[in-house]
């Protein structure tokens, strides 16, 4: 995960993806599964799954 | 023959979505649309006050996602594209939540005609793209007064 407050509007995003945290792990939920996420928004289930734990530790906090 | 209007998706919106509505609206002949996506445009991870001015000198109309309070970004993207008055259209996370990319498809191929006309309205502009009724089966394109929206930090 990276921040930059120029960049997203400094929300943590995926490195590299360029695609938020926040928006890949909602996507889990709106497409039911982290497989469906990974196709809709053409990543690797390795980059939804870590993009799911750190708004769960975000959460957890 | 009309216009082009130009619709521009952030990295809110995935590319297999991008792609898929451009083979959409590329059949509509008499309406010539483009449609991009900043992660292609400016490349992944862009700065925000480098991709913002250069798409308002494009005439891009924006269409991102309001993730809500929590994310900030409801506030922010206004802010900025009303300062450099780049006209943009917010899908409201309920239309998400229901139905993913396919319901966000659904919901911008029913009000297309209305998309379309957004290109006439003052640069600036914000619009909501939200359920229309409680039994979610239509949409509608609501304008966001300008008196609503977040008043620019400086330089509007």
């Amino acid at each position: 995960m990276v921040m930059d407050p120029e960049i997203h509007f400094g929300q943590p995003f995926v490195d590299k993806v360029g695609i938020t945290a926040a928006r890949l792990a909602a996507a889990v939920d709106e497409e039911n599964g982290k497989e469906a996420a990974a196709k809709a928004f053409d990543v690797t289930v390795d980059d939804v799954e870590a993009a799911a734990r750190y708004i769960d530790s975000l959460q957890a906090a | 023959m009309n216009e082009l209007v130009r619709f521009l998706f952030d990295e809110n919106t995935g590319a297999p979505f991008v792609e898929a509505l451009r083979t959409i609206v590329v059949l509509d002949k008499r309406h010539p649309t483009e449609i991009g996506h900043t992660n292609v445009l400016f490349g992944a991870g862009a700065k925000d006050n480098v991709w913002v001015p250069k798409i308002s000198e494009g005439k891009w109309i924006v269409i991102s996602e309001d993730r809500g309070v929590n994310s900030g970004r409801g506030d922010k993207l206004p802010t900025l594209c009303l300062q450099h008055r780049i006209t943009h259209i917010l899908v409201l996370p309920a239309l998400l939540k229901h139905g993913g990319q396919f319901e966000k498809m659904r919901a911008l191929l029913s009000v297309w005609p209305e998309l379309l006309n957004v290109a006439t309205k003052p640069p600036g502009t914000c619009f909501r793209l939200k359920y229309a009724n409680s039994e979610r089966n239509r949409f509608k394109l609501e304008e966001r007064p300008f008196s609503q929206l977040p008043a620019p930090a400086h330089g509007a």
